[in-house]
């Protein structure tokens, strides 16, 4: 790619979102109210395992100001599965989520649903609603999941295996696929050494700040608004309808801002409820999660068992690995355990690998996608095998991972080859850079892990509208997580030279954008991005035409030069004209300028990561300190590089908390035991120092700009980083999260 | 001819073959008449996304394909959701 340069890309100009969002003005899920409004509120599971006998409501429909109450009767399961990306999400099961039918699968499974005047009137309501359950023993881990006398989730279960097995009988396995190269028992026999252990990390949350929540009018005429905070709302509009059984096209979806959701605000939990409970009432119908519930019944993401044996020579190649996944669903199949097998070994040229993933039910909230699904527990494994390799060879950790890790033309573990990528530069930028050239201080133990993302790509719309003003206005249908507004108004600023302050960006309606998939995969910025750039382009070439019009010339006598159309025969009549100049002249040469595209990209170009950590540890505690930390990763572009960067702290914060602190507790009887952020520990500002970061630039070829995505591979390397300091620190080498102080107080007492 | 390649978990049903070439003028075709020669792939390819020349395309059915387009089968992932 010939080295372009940039105006408006690359600079940080101030979020168009900011002012709201730091004065409080912006609205978000929670914050909408309407005239005559009532309120939802579920009635959940309080066993693990149980399937449902009956459930009486007379008492809770006799408390005053109740309205209605909708259980699991209410609406039919659908057998309709609805396109995601290269998937597809069953939303059967995910119908079955929203009211439990025959079984409640994990405590907090909805099994009915209240609409009162008030909340503190659903709510009473609630606890009045007659459950009867035969409680039955609850599934938590895929060890006991596995066992030939576990109790069954699902009576109809087959596993859905790749390659293809014949059934054997009722199962908690939904899933097993693998992945092969080459030879592995003669890769092994080459290995001068070979490390094998099992890593294991617990069920954790996205831990967005705000809760779920939606409002909901259905009209007279059968027309459905739904104002929500979402990932994807033309996702929660086709869902809906889907699992209703409605017309789409009645169905509008308005996104709020969004408090954060890292995959998590993906599934619909709420939305159709609030129809139901709207259209049996004929009132708007607003339903917000409380804290407790979001814990308990959004998307966790899964607890893991994670084996790996890995062999190399004593130069540090690596000749051979085998791996098994074992991936926690929740209650119902699609754990991210597939892409954790394909990540596992992506950074890395290993001749000869053997990797088996399964997919396995537990009596557990469903998971949810979270920050690249699957990836960060294989790195785990993948980076302290590494590690403990390198160690016991007396090798540069550095050094070995470049002598394996892969380059352009390779061939990824998954299939085909590697297109220009930057895991070498990445690598490279760790062994200059500041953080890793200075000294390890004593009691410090310094950990250095790397992680792979794929990046989606995926449909994405947008619409750039010029003012006579010479202003522009960008809409497209991506909720605005990590600040890719601002991110767009410079693509626009970019392709038609004009201020980025002189654009605004609008993320619009169902109605009003045109079909955009998620804000996820780490492709708004990618896809949408090349959205953006399209329809700025189809701007420019209007622009063109209008001022062939002016000079009443043949449009291939005018050309775009930054800013203004040129003619290319200039003359004392005929000088550029400025954006500014044809605007202001859009009324006479043919009426306004709305500029379209839409794409369906490429996956955008595989992401690399490395993450250094030095962390104290309290040996009288075990309470563990992280001192600084650096986070390196190769953006392709970073089109505002505070929202790279902002995304890599980010992801680096969530990682840690990961590796840490963060654990869903569970009593033996299936009960989450600390539902709130005071017992579920995640990192806040003062427990971190600051994260720095080192964007690489290594331009991926399928986008104009060279951009990749980058919101997910930075939560890749923080858990094997963390767990590779504390191993450094301590001397032990850890293998399961979180490595939280009477855990590791536990290791060094025993000094093994 | 696009040259077509095949993972060790597909060779079982390709008669052990890693890759042939074969002509076809789009993603489609090529699926029909992979399935056509070798049934047994027809379950396992349902499941499987194609990358053309290294790039994964999730809706690659109408995509052409050259003389010179190498063809891999690929897990399903879904970036950034499950």
């Amino acid at each position: 790619m010939s080295e372009r340069i940039f105006t408006a890309v690359g600079t940080r100009p101030v979020r168009h979102d900011g002012v709201d969002k730091v004065t409080g003005r912006a609205n978000y899920g929670a914050d909408l109210s309407l005239p005559g409004m009532l309120h939802g509120v579920v009635v959940r599971s309080p066993h693990a395992h149980a399937r449902i006998r009956s459930i009486d409501t007379q008492a809770a429909a006799a408390v005053p100001g109740v309205k209605g109450i909708l259980t699991g009767k209410d609406f039919a399961l659908t057998n309709a599965k609805l396109g995601l990306g290269e998937g597809a999400m069953d939303l059967k099961d995910m119908s079955d989520n929203l009211l439990a039918r025959e079984k409640a699968l994990y405590h907090g499974h909805a099994v009915a649903a209240v609409v009162a005047t008030s909340v503190t009137a659903a709510q009473e309501a609630a606890r009045l609603v007659q459950v009867d359950y035969d409680v039955l023993e609850p599934v938590l881990s895929v060890d006991r999941a596995m066992e030939a006398d576990a109790p069954i989730l699902h009576e109809s279960m087959v596993t859905q295996a790749h390659p293809a097995v014949e059934p054997a009988g009722s199962t908690n396995v939904a899933g097993r696929m693998e992945l092969k190269r080459g030879d592995i028992e003669a890769g092994f026999k080459e290995a001068d050494i070979i490390v094998e252990r099992v890593f294991r990390t617990p069920t954790s949350h996205q831990g967005y700040i705000e809760p779920h929540a939606c409002v909901v009018r259905v009209n007279e005429d059968g027309r459905i608004n739904i104002w929500t905070t979402t990932q994807g709302p033309f996702l929660v509009r086709d869902a809906t309808a889907a699992i209703l059984g409605l017309d789409a096209a009645n169905l509008k979806v308005t996104p709020s801002e969004i408090g954060g959701g890292f995959g998590g605000k993906i599934p619909v939990y709420l939305e159709p409820l609030a129809v139901l409970l709207a259209r049996m009432t004929q009132r708007p119908v607003k339903m917000v999660m409380t804290r407790d519930e979001v814990f308990r019944a959004s998307g966790p993401t899964s607890a893991t068992k994670v084996r790996l044996k890995m062999g190399a020579r004593k130069d540090g190649t690596i000749v051979a690995a085998s791996a098994s996944l074992y991936y926690e669903a929740g209650a119902y199949r699609g754990s991210p355990s597939g892409a954790g097998a394909m990540c596992m070994l992506a950074p890395y040229s290993v001749p000869n690998f053997f990797i088996e993933a399964y997919d396995v039910v537990v009596n557990k909230p469903k998971v949810a996608a979270y920050r690249a699904p699957g990836s960060p527990m294989a790195a785990l494994a993948t980076e302290s095998v590494i590690d403990e390799i390198a160690q016991t060879l007396g090798l540069d950790q550095i050094e070995m991972r470049l002598q394996n890790a892969v380059k352009e033309g390779d061939r990824a573990p998954y299939g085909p080859p590697y297109g220009p990528i930057g895991f070498r530069q990445v690598l490279e930028a760790v062994r200059n850079s500041a953080h890793w050239k200075s000294p390890v201080a004593p009691g410090i133990g310094r950990g250095l892990a790397c992680g792979f993302w794929f990046n989606a790509g995926m449909s994405s719309s947008a619409t750039v509208t010029l003012g006579s003003d010479g202003s522009a206005a960008v809409v497209t249908g991506n909720p605005d997580i990590g600040g890719t507004r601002v991110a767009q108004a410079q693509m626009v600023a970019e392709e038609l030279g004009i201020p980025v302050e002189r654009v605004r960006p609008i993320v619009a309606d169902t109605d009003t954008a045109g079909f955009t998939e998620i804000t996820a995969g780490s492709r708004t910025c990618y896809a949408t991005g090349m959205a953006v750039i399209d329809a700025s382009r189809d701007v420019r070439e209007q622009l063109r035409g209008r001022a062939a019009k002016i000079w009443g010339v043949p449009l291939d006598e005018t050309r775009w030069e930054h800013g203004s159309v040129a003619p290319v025969n200039p003359s004392a009549e005929r000088t550029a004209l400025t954006v500014s100049e044809l605007a202001s002249k859009l009324a006479k040469t043919g009426g306004p300028i709305i500029g379209h595209a839409a794409v369906n990209p490429p996956m955008a170009g595989p992401a690399f990561a490395a993450h250094i950590c030095d962390l104290e540890v309290d040996r009288e505690t075990g309470r563990s300190r992280v001192v600084r930390y650096t986070a390196i990763q190769d953006a392709g572009k970073a089109v505002h590089p505070s929202y790279v960067e902002g995304q890599m702290q980010g992801g680096a914060s969530q990682g840690i908390g990961w590796a840490l602190n963060e654990e869903y507790i569970y009593s033996a009887n299936g009960v989450m035991e600390n539902a709130g952020f005071l017992d579920y520990r995640m990192p806040v500002a003062s427990d971190l120092p600051m994260i720095d970061t080192i964007i690489v630039e290594v331009p991926h070829p399928a986008h104009p700009y060279g951009v990749r995505g980058v919101g997910e591979v930075p939560i890749v390397p923080p858990l094997g980083a963390v767990a590779n300091a504390m191993s450094h620190a301590t001397g032990l080498r850890f293998t399961e999260l979180p490595l939280s102080p009477p855990r590791v107080l536990e290791r060094i007492t025993q000094g093994s | 001819m696009a040259i077509v390649h095949f993972s060790s978990t597909l060779t079982r049903h390709t008669g052990g073959l890693h890759q042939i070439t074969m002509d076809a003028p789009r993603v489609h075709e090529l699926l029909e008449a992979l399935v056509a020669r070798f049934p047994g792939l027809a379950y396992e390819l349902e499941h499987l996304a194609v990358a053309i020349d290294g790039e994964v395309r999730p809706d690659a059915a109408y995509e052409a394909l050259t003389s010179q387009s190498e063809i891999y089968f690929v897990p399903k992932i879904a970036g950034g959701f499950n």
